[in-house]
């Protein structure tokens, strides 16, 4: 059992790392940030120093290393829209984030799971497919 | 008697009525896609940040109705010599936090806003030294004459020194680990201050009950809630249902609908942004083309073919919808300097332009790639695929790549300008002639100090003379008659192309009134609610 934990947990600092990797390499296609970040008159030589700053002169492994060393020690850096830490935002929005979470969970082993067994045991009756016909239209509910 | 006692009722009522409504607070709602994303006014030379950032602060001069300068701050301004000009600042001002408008104050804010974390420093540059000459007077030292200082003074927030000393804020947010505590907070002179900041969502702000200019210009709002709204449909929908009272910058394929509506108004302006296309006319081979060894833009009868194969009554009432002024001009009307006489097109005339190509030596034409962005202008890549057409009909096969903007400025701007083809807008930030052709006409300079957006590399010796002479000549008249000489060398020498200037499209509740400026700035002290 131990031995299955740690592979689990293994396997999902892999998966952060690929995650946070895609997520990195995604940002470095979509253009070069400092333009959305000054304005027209800005001079060509400040821009050049705020790249500079930024580390965006850096090869894209440096810059990987960087992001994601930090990241580990909870330190995400600071909003280039909002000028703001990162990790600040996140924690802004964690507890509606936990809320919404823990609800759905709550309602998916109190009401899901119930639902899920009595249907199983009692599959023609009347109220399974009461039951699956609510489910199937909650299912198909927008997202929101 | 039971009648009168119910006209007694009714009139206690209207009268309780009437008292409610003088005792209830005006709260004026309105939304943007965008959020105003710092309450810092040094930060960011956004034009959406500065104009929602300017109810809280002010400058030394603003803009009127008519986009005129008037006194804000300073009370008076002139020319002692040509390179100083004096400022007396107004008596009485205090800022939000009580403490009262000082010299040191501008001093303070004009060193804030040149040193680093300030993305105003470029528009600053001209002052040499900023002087406190008496207790209401300062000197504004340039290094050359500076004609258009007070222009760029009118994006110069007056901040309070000793409130930045005590949150540590002296300068503007570098984008290092930690935040400035002015990112969030405000403490201007203006009509509004800040009282609930919640980036991304939601900002408040209380009318100053203590505003200097109440006297002339009563603020009619006690409280504005501004809510970022991102999707266009959802912004439309709340102002149609009355949860908001304005939206900023409709989108124009909702006008018609929004138009029809009769609890809604919309309001136009022309924007003072020019839409134009640029050629690459510096290398000697273009970089996408099938031109080889030569470059076709080098003539001016290509860039003439160009210009008059494009059928510019089309895109302003197909593409834009009627919602554009066409121009011929790289200037819109508001910009000083702009010249109604030489505001004329050359006409669409795709049988000269195919005979112009012919005797260019490309009778056939020949494959050029073209540069747009996709998310900057409004229908930027409907206008760019309206261009591709147009110029198939005269045998030019254009490669457009619409790209999103990030990455649409890095491909064509200084230092590499990748560009053979492209479609650009400008904004004279000062509102003045002088701010376009600097960075779009004058031969680029190998610092890119001058000419830096003009990333077709156009050179014309006597139009850079012109410029020379404008930006130091304090004589506004003789100022304006070399601005429409430039302009009109740069007109017939298809240095550009210009298409045109769109129309700032908002619309509110039919209850509101205010003030829509060209600059798409939006001051909260001209809104009514009736």
């Amino acid at each position: 059992m131990l031995a299955f934990i740690i592979q689990r947990l293994l396997q999902s600092v892999l998966v952060m790392l690929t995650v946070a990797l895609i997520a990195f390499a995604l940002f470095n296609y979509i253009g070069d940030p400092i333009n959305n970040m000054v304005g027209q008159d800005t001079s060509v030589a400040d821009r050049e120093r705020l790249r500079q700053e930024l580390g965006l002169n850096d090869n894209f492994v440096v810059q990987f290393a960087r992001f994601a060393g930090r990241a580990v020690q909870g330190n995400f850096g600071l909003s280039y829209q909002q000028a703001r830490p990162v990790g600040q935002i996140i924690l802004e929005k964690m507890p509606a984030t936990l809320e919404l979470s823990f609800m759905a969970a709550a309602l998916a082993l109190l009401i899901g799971v119930p639902m899920g067994i009595y249907t199983g045991l009692h599959r023609h009756s009347w109220a399974s497919q009461a039951m699956m016909a609510v489910s199937l239209i909650a299912c198909h509910c927008r997202h929101f | 008697m039971a009648a009168s006692g119910g006209k007694c009722a009714l009139s206690a009522m209207i009268v309780f009525a009437a008292l409610a409504a003088t005792a209830e607070a005006k709260t004026f709602r309105w939304a943007n896609d965008g959020d105003p994303t710092t309450m810092d006014p040094d930060a960011r030379s956004d034009l959406f940040v500065q104009s929602f950032d300017f109810n809280m602060y002010e400058p030394l001069v603003r803009r009127d109705r008519n986009l005129k300068l008037e006194p804000a701050l300073a009370t008076e301004w002139a020319n002692v010599n040509p390179t100083t000009w004096r400022f007396k600042i107004r008596h009485g001002v205090t800022f939000h936090d009580g403490t009262p408008l000082s010299v040191e104050d501008v001093l303070f804010s004009f060193q804030r806003a040149v040193a680093p974390g300030s993305d105003l420093a470029a528009q600053l540059s001209a002052v040499k030294e900023v002087k406190k000459i008496g207790e209401d007077t300062v000197d504004f030292i340039t290094d050359g004459p500076a004609p258009i200082l007070p222009n760029y003074l009118a994006t110069l927030a007056i901040m309070s020194k000793a409130w930045c000393e005590a949150h540590n804020t002296v300068t503007a947010a570098t984008l290092k680990d930690e935040e400035s505590y002015a990112t969030r907070n405000g403490n201007g002179t203006g009509p509004f201050m800040l009282k609930d900041r919640q980036p991304m969502v939601r900002t408040v702000l209380v009318k100053n009950p203590k505003w200097w200019g109440l006297k002339d210009q009563p603020i009619d709002i006690d409280e504005v809630v501004f809510s970022r709204v991102e999707n266009p449909a959802t912004r439309v929908s709340a102002l149609l249902s009355g949860d908001i009272d304005m939206i900023y910058n409709v989108p124009p394929q909702d006008i018609e609908h929004v138009e029809k509506n009769a609890v809604v108004k919309v309001w136009q302006t022309p924007e003072l942004r020019t839409m134009f296309l640029g050629m690459d006319q510096s290398r000697d081979e273009l970089l996408e083309s099938s031109v080889k060894g030569k470059n076709p833009f080098k003539d001016k009868r290509v860039r003439r073919a160009f210009y008059q194969a494009i059928d510019e009554d089309a895109i302003a009432s197909k593409v834009m919808r009627g919602f554009a002024h066409r121009t011929a001009l790289m200037v819109g009307p508001g910009v000083n300097g702009y010249d109604p006489t030489i505001d004329k097109r050359f006409p669409y005339d795709p049988a000269a332009a195919k005979k112009l190509l012919a005797e260019a030596g490309y009778p056939d034409g020949f494959q050029v790639g073209f540069d747009c962005p996709n998310d900057r202008y409004v229908n930027d890549e409907a206008i760019c695929q309206a261009v591709v057409a147009m110029l198939a009909k005269i045998g030019v096969k254009v490669n457009l790549l619409a790209q999103t903007k990030a990455k649409y400025f890095t491909k064509i701007n200084a230092p590499g300008y990748q560009t053979s083809f492209y479609m650009l807008g400008w904004t004279p930030g000062p509102l003045d002639t002088l701010h376009m052709l600097s960075n779009l006409v004058q031969t680029r300079s190998a610092d890119f100090r001058e000419g830096a957006w003009n990333e077709g590399g156009y050179s014309n010796p006597a139009v850079d003379e012109l410029i020379k002479k404008i930006s130091v000549e304090l004589d506004s008249e003789k100022r304006n008659e070399l601005i429409s000489q430039a302009l009109t060398i740069v007109r017939d020498d298809f240095a550009y192309i210009p298409l045109h200037q769109q129309i700032v499209v908002w619309a509110s509740r039919a209850n509101v009134e205010l003030a829509p400026l060209g600059t798409n700035d939006f001051q909260l002290r001209y809104v009514t609610l009736h």
